[in-house]
């Protein structure tokens, strides 16, 4: 076609031949110009003739996926086939079947994880979450799980009682009452002394160590620490300290993490099982040695709390009674029975001491 | 007459000929090449969006993604969906426009990070939290020839929260403190590369003397691409309560730790401070309690571990790494995939 054109140029033509075909080239040029500037048209169908191999090497790549296991994997690429050939009818009953196959396993799995979690595992229950999501990847319930619910909590949610505090509740919940500041340090608290029952509090749920009454294991003869350019040696010390802890924690951790799931359950379950039988003194202090935030440990550590404190105001009011009928053996029971409840009630500890010297007092006499 | 002179009577004149050579040029050239071809076509339920394209003259990879994902980086997206790491004219080809193997999990396992740690640097002089110049290069040499992709933290965040893909092999690189070295030997071998990285500061070091970073420093390497982020004001170890403290005093003193490191931070560079790097790596709920309560979105301890995207973003696993290392030992921290929780 270039030779041809060229030809038509050099030949000598007369003068209005040769406009009239400069001016049919100039035209022509100018539209060629302009339709290879233009942006490309969409290619409209029949997309089967364009990507016909791209369809068999998609083909060929699901069945792969299918045929390990990958059923995600397999389900995506017959999903582009399907819009690739969409009058394709076996590829849309593969898709159905494939759909149908992975919403049953990962609803399985995800059931089973529940179960595990609600069990107090949270390795096994982790497991079955993310064998879920291989099933289903979008799956919002098991995601949560995995992203937000099996992480230790690190706030813990607690509903105020009618005559709560701020030290009441952190008497209760971390057994110290000076560290009633944390409430108001989470919490837009107007009066620690006025709260008011119903409204849920953030609580920040503190590690074992920080939090009873003693001082955390942790704080033992750390002095005062590295300060600005802390002299290296000091600094590579330390470093040293951590670089094996980190060495001996990837080797234990998760044993060590399970055994306290499970540990946290079998003692939950026996609490449980102790309040069931009324034994609250009892229960109440196997509940102290289970994770704050394992399941709904607080909650229930503050209602039997609650529960027992109301038990003894009520036998220390009974004890009063009988000492002032002159009863003093029954008496003698109740602020006994105050003191199994409440072993620091020092009322009750002050009034039991004087009911027995006066009886014995009375049997001398 | 003008038009005689252009219209000689013995063939075209040479003004036309060079218009209908200009044209004969414009006309080849517009039958010669055109942009890649793709098809928009109607998207399925619950189909992730994609593309197909025919592969024209002078496509890459790179290209390819430059064009359809925005991003020349993200060339990997399109080679592992096709399964190619080349490509030819003609070829057709996938561009998925949505995540499609978000934290690569199957039964066969999920993918992992890891997130490397140093400290200091220096030209020839080795030490535990030292790592000479030479070995920092080897080591970021050994990523790149390997196949190692460093991301960001922006990025990692993607992945830990189930929001979109990342590089098969991506590690994180993080420095803590502030030491010269990271602006004399780290930042340029950085550079060089290409790699972005984090440098956690404890802002109470960064005094300009002879061994440490000046504010003018750090502020050079974060506009240069190394994310300046915290590591408290004085380095204190948040986890343990000093002899003389009470809980309450404690409580008080490592939030001021955090707070005064952030406001230090964002008020000197003018950003943001969304992560904190554990002194020692050490920490509890107390404080990350105080981190959630001021912005915080994530924090680094030493474990020396990878991370898979379900961990807690508040004790994300770093792996230090020291001045004595081999490249064999380097390598023995960059685990990549794991299926431990699967098992």
């Amino acid at each position: 076609m270039t030779s041809f054109l060229l030809a038509m140029l050099r030949c000598p033509l007369p003068g209005a031949l040769r406009r009239s075909f400069l001016a049919m080239l100039c035209f022509c040029g100018l539209v060629c110009f302009l339709s290879a500037c233009a942006p490309q048209p969409q290619v409209p169908a029949p997309e089967q003739e364009l990507f016909v191999s791209l369809s068999d090497s998609l083909r060929s790549k699901a069945l792969e996926y299918e045929h390990r296991g990958d059923l995600r994997q397999a389900l995506l690429r017959w999903g582009i086939l399907q819009t690739l050939n969409p009058h394709d009818k076996e590829i849309t009953a593969r898709i159905e079947r494939l759909k149908q196959e992975t919403r049953t396993k990962a609803a399985e799995h995800f059931q089973q994880g529940v179960a595990l979690y609600e069990k107090g595992l949270p390795a096994d229950a982790r497991r079955e979450f993310l064998y879920t999501l291989i099933y289903e990847p979008e799956h919002p319930e098991a995601l949560d799980y995995l992203l937000n619910r099996l992480h230790d909590k690190v706030f813990i949610t607690y509903q105020v009682q009618t005559g709560d505090t701020c030290r009441e509740i952190a008497r209760r919940i971390y057994h110290d009452p000076d560290k009633a500041f944390l409430l108001s340090a989470f919490n837009k608290v107007n009066s620690c002394e006025n709260l008011i029952p119903g409204t849920e509090l953030k609580l920040v749920a503190l590690d074992q160590a920080l939090a009873g009454d003693a001082k955390p294991t942790e704080a033992i003869a750390q002095p005062d620490g590295p300060k600005v350019l802390a002299p290296e040696r000091q600094k590579k010390k330390e470093r040293e300290e951590v670089y094996n802890q980190g060495e001996a924690g990837a080797s234990n951790e998760t044993p060590v993490v399970e055994d306290g799931a499970k540990k946290n359950s079998l003692k939950y379950e026996q609490a449980k099982e102790l309040l069931g039988r009324q034994k609250y003194v009892e229960a109440l202090r196997l509940l102290r040695t289970i994770d704050v935030n394992y399941r709904d440990v607080a909650r229930i550590i503050a209602t039997t709390d609650a529960h027992i404190q109301q038990e003894a105001d009520a036998h220390y009011r009974k004890g009063i009674s009988y000492y002032l009928s002159e009863d003093l053996d029954q008496a003698i029971r109740e602020w006994e029975e105050v003191l199994r409840l409440r072993p620091d009630d020092l009322k009750a500890k002050k009034d039991l001491l004087n009911a027995r010297r006066l009886k014995e007092k009375i049997n001398k006499l | 007459m003008l038009i005689n002179k252009f219209f000689p009577a013995g063939g075209l004149p040479s003004f036309f000929r060079i218009l209908a050579m200009l044209m004969l040029v414009l006309l080849l050239q517009g039958c010669a090449k055109g942009p890649t071809r793709f098809v928009h076509l109607s998207r399925a339920e619950g189909t992730p969006s994609f593309i197909p394209v025919i592969v024209q003259f002078g496509d890459t990879l790179p290209s390819l993604a430059a064009k359809f994902l925005g991003n020349a980086d993200k060339s990997w997206i399109i080679a592992e969906f096709n399964d190619v790491k080349e490509i030819s004219p003609g070829q057709e080809l996938i561009i998925p426009l949505e995540p499609f193997d978000k934290a690569r999990l199957s039964s066969k396992g999920y993918q992992t990070v890891p997130i490397l740690t140093y400290h200091n640097f220096s030209e020839s002089k080795e030490g535990l939290m030292v790592v000479r110049r030479s070995d920092f290069a080897a080591q970021m040499q050994f990523l790149q020839d390997n196949g190692y992709t460093p991301i960001s933290l922006a990025e990692l965040f993607d992945f830990l929260q189930y929001r979109k893909d990342i590089p098969p092999r991506a590690v994180v690189i993080t420095i803590d403190d502030g030491w010269r070295g990271v602006y004399d030997i780290a930042y340029p071998i950085l550079k060089k590369f290409g790699y972005p990285a984090t440098l956690f500061v404890y802002t109470d070091l960064i005094n300009g003397s002879g061994k440490t970073l000046s504010w003018d420093m750090v502020a050079e390497l974060d506009k240069a691409g190394i994310d300046v982020q915290c590591h408290t004001k004085t380095h204190r170890n948040l986890n343990r309560v000093l002899d003389h403290e009470s809980f309450q005093q404690y409580a008080t003193e490592i939030e001021q730790e955090i707070t005064e490191c952030t406001e230090i931070v964002e008020s000197k560079l003018h950003k943001q401070v969304k992560y904190l790097a554990y002194p020692y790596g050490e920490t509890n709920k107390l404080v990350m309690a105080f981190l959630e309560k001021n912005g915080y979105q994530g924090a680094f301890t030493v474990k020396r571990e990878s991370n898979p995207f379900f961990m807690d973003p508040y004790a994300l696993n770093r792996r230090m790494i020291y001045g004595d290392f081999s490249l064999e030992t380097f390598k023995k921290n960059l685990e990549t995939y794991s299926n431990e929780a699967l098992r």
